[in-house]
């Protein structure tokens, strides 16, 4: 495992974290204090949670543009659940249900439509979105106290949502690497056909990989709506991108086949970073997205580069 | 020439179901205004929409689409307000939105980049600088004379649906009986012998993505002047709703499939589908879920293969 | 000879990739109307030439003079114009395009600036009756079927007037009676005064339909001959540089009990009524013509497509439906197509070895490394894969060793009936004789070995015994002492019975 990342380009989004933990420590003096940088991991794992639903969906080859809409949804499930009187437990159980049932929706789809992951998820998008909003009647829904422990409360000093992302981001990664489902989705990502041939549960295997996406997202919705007290139908907008951004960024290819974990966890930090520090330094979010942007774009294009250097040498 | 009649054949279908429950449930609905109203509405998603296809057909996707809008929305703006003649200010629009093409597709082929990838970075980044430039401010008070392209009609039609209707007829021209239109879909279906038959494929897809800067800097002269002003927040989650038009109306996300007619009428069901829900009673609030829905299932029923369904049905069914 | 009478001449041609020397000063020439046959083993630098000669490459020195004219800097739409048109071996076609449009694109006709589809449709049609053939000018390619886009690729060579044809591979897909249509318009256009530059490796082919023979090896060309004045040994021994070393050794087996038994199985319009039996220890080829509905009948007995009726019984027990639980009772497929089927060219040689192999080699889910180092250790030695390390991409192994990591993967699964579809295509000689000897040494081991195969030399060497399918239905059995006309002459047969 030690190899395969060092072969990765996580190298290099390790530079990139320092360069820019560097520069944002320069540009704010509680930049790099404990408790600062304590509490953004409240906004790191949020990022970094959906960012590890795509690396899986995109390892396979595919794509989940509805993760943002899937996040607002299982708010919208807590929230309403809560208010109907299920005990706080049983509700978040059945968000993340939710999360898992839209995600095998998505999978199943895509597996037995043959239709593109791209375009199924767009319409899903729409989907659980427009069900949030309808079902939410688009206001916000109050959650009671008795959860807010899963976004505001802590883990010994740690944030929860930093203990659960982080154990989220190992247990896959330990999957992936180590389990024959990781090893099948990459085959299937590379080439689903040798994989129906090799006698590959291709159908099964994809499914999850979608299922486990819905899943985190759904999680992210949890955790979100906790920390801000309410639910509501219009989180997550836009998030589909970031997730995209964090995973393709981490090292992942939109072919599939390749994926990194340890490389989305960092780009999700890198990203977060950039976000908070210019916002601590009082510089304008336009600039940060500017910035986000061209990083990722040339991130990738490096990756590319990186890639076509080593074929030339075989 | 072939040409997706499935797509076309199932939307027609749509439209008839629709057109059957709103007269047995809503006949209140056909009225000329409501006509020329869904038709206004389709107006600026079709216009965009070509340009998407066009970008979908050589294999590629641009979801900056929002992004551009909203850049030639203020170049619009900014240069209506300045009092410049109105077709200055119309080849502004478009030539802002012609070079944001550029770049998007310089970017995707020079750097080698997946699409989706790119454009998503370029998304961010024009909408970056753009409010930068703009210190995010709105722009109202567009002169009048200028804002009858987007209010003023000709014999009781607005004038979008003229300037909507020459852009499709120019658009089919230009993909059937030209060779660039022609050269795209070649290029999206088998890119290696695209240039071995001597196209110049980065130049084509270029072209593609130059195309749909141009019609979204189109598209945005009409929504400006349709809206008299513009916030900095235009065109969030555009390219969705350009792409839902294309992909509805039967283009493929893969490359070298799709046409006209059928994105035109894509591109009129997701417009007309709010004004459709409203007259259905159903709640605004589960608009973007029927939505969604409707979406899903047209694009589901496309890749279902109903001969082989009904062999099915018909033989008792093949072991598999 | 004259000079002018030569339409194509390249003069010293070299070209390397990162090193690698693939043509090492080659002067070829084409003269007018003439099927010249250009041969060589896999890497002998044929496809490289091709490509120099169709503008595809560029060469890093020397000249390709086409029609008197030495172009530099030559692209594909240049050769074209100069009437250079070619059929490559992997099809050059928009799948999602109309026939007509196919044949057009880059060179579509027009009037009054506009595309003229009215007249593009004409000259297809005429094109098409020009060639004997009947195509719909508007299907859409992808649902014409292998055989008719050949012809499509051939058409659209003719809608440029092509003065020099190169023909890759052209029958790799075609059936008999297709193969004979494409001769007859190949004689045909040599009488037009079209030359054709005809690649392939089957060498009966080359003996019936070419004038001259040029043989390539390692970059360089060993030789041209009057194909009336060349012999078999000749370019063999020209192809290979040394005396091919064709003979197998064959041990006498003790047939056990009968493993596979497929009864009566249909699958409509593929195959009707196929019943086959391969026992312990034997080789059982599948001969027949591409087409006959071989690759078919695998498909199914491996559960990858389903079928309409019939039995498949293996070792006594029905056979499952899906691929896994078969692979689980224990058969194994090599599939026809390397590159799309059988291995994922990204990943290593050993994971490729380990994919089907999982479910045993790993314990609750989990690999189990040192397991899997052991069995590919096992595999890369006794397999003699080369370069002898199973660490690499699939993709970077030559063509017959990226089989025998296939053949590798499905040893892992320890299968009882290994099921291999046409083996050794695309495989050079060398590699095709350690196959050959591979499954000798497996069948001698007990298991149960069903080869499809077209290759009627190869079919001779390996079998023991030799089923016969023709059209979907079997044609008849034969033992491995027939002769090969025997063999052909049931693939073959007129009329469906």
């Amino acid at each position: 495992m030690i190899k395969k990342i060092l072969k990765s380009n996580f190298l290099i989004l390790l530079i990139v974290l320092i360069v820019v933990m560097g520069v944002m420590s320069s540009l704010s003096e509680y930049f790099l204090t404990a408790d600062y940088l304590l509490n953004a991991t409240r906004f790191i794992s949020e990022t970094s949670i959906i960012g590890l639903g795509m690396t899986l969906v995109i390892l396979t080859g595919g794509i989940d543009l509805s993760v943002g809409s899937m996040m607002a949804l299982s708010s919208v499930c807590l929230g309403l659940a809560c208010q109907a009187g299920i005990p706080a437990a049983a509700a978040v159980m059945l968000s993340l249900l939710v999360g898992v049932l839209g995600g095998g929706l998505n999978g199943y789809v895509v597996c037995k439509l043959k239709i593109p992951a791209l375009i199924v998820t767009l319409a899903t998008m729409g989907l659980f979105r427009g069900i949030a909003l309808g079902i939410s009647k688009g206001s916000a829904i109050p959650v009671p106290e008795s959860v807010y422990y899963l976004g505001q409360g802590n883990i010994g000093p740690l944030p929860v949502q930093l203990v659960v992302t982080t154990l989220a981001y190992i247990l896959v990664a330990v999957f992936i690497y180590k389990s024959n489902f990781g090893t099948y989705l990459k085959g299937i990502g590379y080439n689903e056909e040798v994989a129906v041939f090799s006698g590959i549960k291709v159908t099964w295997n994809k499914v999850k990989a979608y299922m486990l996406s819905g899943f985190f997202a759904a999680l992210l919705g949890v955790m979100f709506t906790c920390r801000v007290s309410s639910a509501k139908a219009d989180y997550g907008n836009n998030y589909e991108m970031d997730a995209i951004t964090i995973a393709v960024f981490g090292g992942a290819s939109l072919a599939g086949g390749k994926a990194n974990f340890a490389g989305s966890y960092i780009a999700a930090v890198i990203i977060v970073f950039i976000r908070l520090g210019l916002t601590t330094a009082a510089i304008q979010t336009e600039i940060q997205s500017v910035i986000i942007g061209l990083i990722l774009i040339l991130a990738v294009a490096f990756n590319n580069f990186v890639a076509s250097k080593k074929q030339v040498e075989l | 020439m072939y040409k997706n009649r499935k797509a076309i054949k199932a939307l027609l279908a749509f439209y008839a179901i629709i057109l059957i429950v709103m007269i047995c449930r809503a006949p209140s609905f056909f009225t000329f205004e409501n006509a020329t109203d869904i038709l206004l509405n389709t107006s600026t998603t079709a216009i965009a929409a070509m340009g998407m296809l066009c970008v979908l057909l050589v294999g590629d996707i641009d979801v900056s689409v929002g992004a551009v809008l909203a850049a030639c929305c203020t170049t619009t703006g900014i240069l209506a307000k300045a009092g410049l003649p109105m077709i200055v200010v119309i080849l502004g629009s478009l030539a802002v939105g012609l070079l944001l093409g550029v770049v998007n597709g310089l970017v995707v082929t020079m750097l080698k980049l997946d699409a989706i990838v790119a454009t998503l970075g370029l998304l961010s980044i024009y909408r970056g600088l753009l409010i930068i430039i703009t210190k995010g401010s709105w722009i109202n008070g567009l002169p009048a004379g200028i804002l009858k392209i987007g209010q003023g009609k000709w014999f009781g039609i607005p004038i979008p649906v003229y300037i909507s209707i020459v852009i499709v007829a120019l658009m089919w021209f230009i993909l059937n009986r030209t060779e660039w239109g022609r050269n795209f879909y070649a290029v999206g279906s088998n890119k290696d012998s695209a240039r071995l038959s001597g196209i110049n494929v980065k130049l084509t897809r270029i072209i593609a993505f130059a195309v749909c800067g141009i019609m979204v800097g189109l598209a945005a002269v009409i929504y400006t002047t349709r809206f008299g002003g513009i916030q900095s927040n235009t065109g969030k989650g555009w390219e969705m709703t350009l792409i839902s038009s294309a992909v509805v109306g039967g283009a493929s996300t893969v490359g070298g499939e799709g046409d006209v007619a059928g994105v035109f009428l894509g591109a009129l069901l997701v417009s007309a589908l709010g004004t459709v829900l409203v007259f259905f009673g159903i709640d605004a609030l589960w608009e973007q879920a029927v939505q969604g829905l409707i979406i899903f299932i047209s694009v589901a029923s496309y890749a279902i293969d109903f001969k082989k369904v009904k062999a099915k049905l018909t033989k008792g069914g093949r072991k598999a | 000879m004259n000079e002018q009478e030569f339409v194509l001449k390249t003069k010293d041609i070299y070209k390397s990739f990162g090193g690698n020397h693939v043509l090492k000063g080659i002067d070829f020439e084409v003269e007018k109307g003439e099927v010249q046959a250009l041969l060589g083993i896999n890497g002998a630098g044929k496809s490289t030439l091709i490509k120099i000669i169709s503008g595809a490459l560029a060469q890093d020195k020397g000249e390709v003079n086409i029609g008197g004219q030495v172009t530099k800097n030559l692209t594909p739409a240049k050769a074209q114009a100069l009437g250079v048109a070619t059929i490559y071996q992997e099809t050059s076609l928009y799948p999602q395009l109309s026939v007509l449009e196919n044949l057009f694109v880059g060179k579509r006709l027009k009037k009054h600036g506009q595309l003229d589809w009215k007249e593009m449709e004409k000259v297809a049609r005429r094109t098409f009756e020009r060639l004997g053939v009947e195509i719909e000018p508007y299907e859409k390619l992808e649902n014409v079927g292998k055989a008719t886009a050949q012809l499509v690729e051939i058409a659209k060579a003719l809608t440029i007037d092509a003065k020099i044809l190169i023909m890759d591979e052209p029958t790799s897909s075609l059936s008999k009676q297709e193969t004979e249509k494409l001769f007859e318009i190949v004689r045909k256009l040599k009488k037009e005064g079209t030359s054709i530059i005809y690649i392939s490796h089957r060498m009966e082919e080359i003996f019936q339909i070419t004038d001259r023979v040029t043989v390539m090896r390692d970059g360089i060309i060993i030789g041209t001959k009057l194909t009336s004045d060349a012999t078999t040994e000749w370019v063999t021994k020209g192809m290979l540089g040394k005396e091919a070393d064709y003979v197998l050794e064959k041990k006498l087996k003790e047939k056990g009990e009968v493993l596979l038994d497929v009864k009566n199985l249909s699958a409509e319009p593929f195959f009707r009524n196929v019943s086959l039996q391969v026992r312990r220890g034997e080789i059982v080829v599948l001969s027949g013509l591409v087409g006959a509905g071989r690759t078919e009948v695998m498909r199914a007995v491996f559960g990858i497509d389903g079928y309409d009726s019939g039995e498949i019984i293996f070792k006594g027990e029905p056979v499952k439906k899906k691929t896994w639980d078969v692979i689980k009772q224990g058969i194994a497929m090599v599939p026809e197509d390397r590159g799309r089927q059988g291995l994922v060219k990204e990943m290593s040689a050993a994971e490729n070895m380990v994919m089907s192999a999982l479910p045993a080699l790993s314990s609750v889910g989990f690999r189990n490394s040192s397991r899997e180092k052991e069995r590919v250790a096992a595999q890369v030695e006794g397999l003699l894969l080369n370069p002898p390390s199973a660490k690499l991409d699939g993709g970077s192994y030559s063509g017959g060793n990226q089989q025998k990591i296939v053949i590798g993967k499905w040893l892992n699964t320890n299968p009882d009936l290994l099921i291999l579809d046409e083996p050794t295509c695309g495989v050079d000689v060398g590699a095709k004789m350690e196959i050959y000897k591979l499954i000798e040494k497996l069948a001698e081991d007990g298991k149960g070995i069903l080869v499809v195969s077209s290759d009627i030399e190869e079919t001779k060497m390996i079998a023991d015994r030799i089923i016969i399918m023709r059209q979907g239905f079997i044609a008849g059995e034969l033992s491995n002492e027939a002769d090969k006309e025997e063999i052909l002459g049931l693939a073959l047969a007129g009329k469906e019975a």
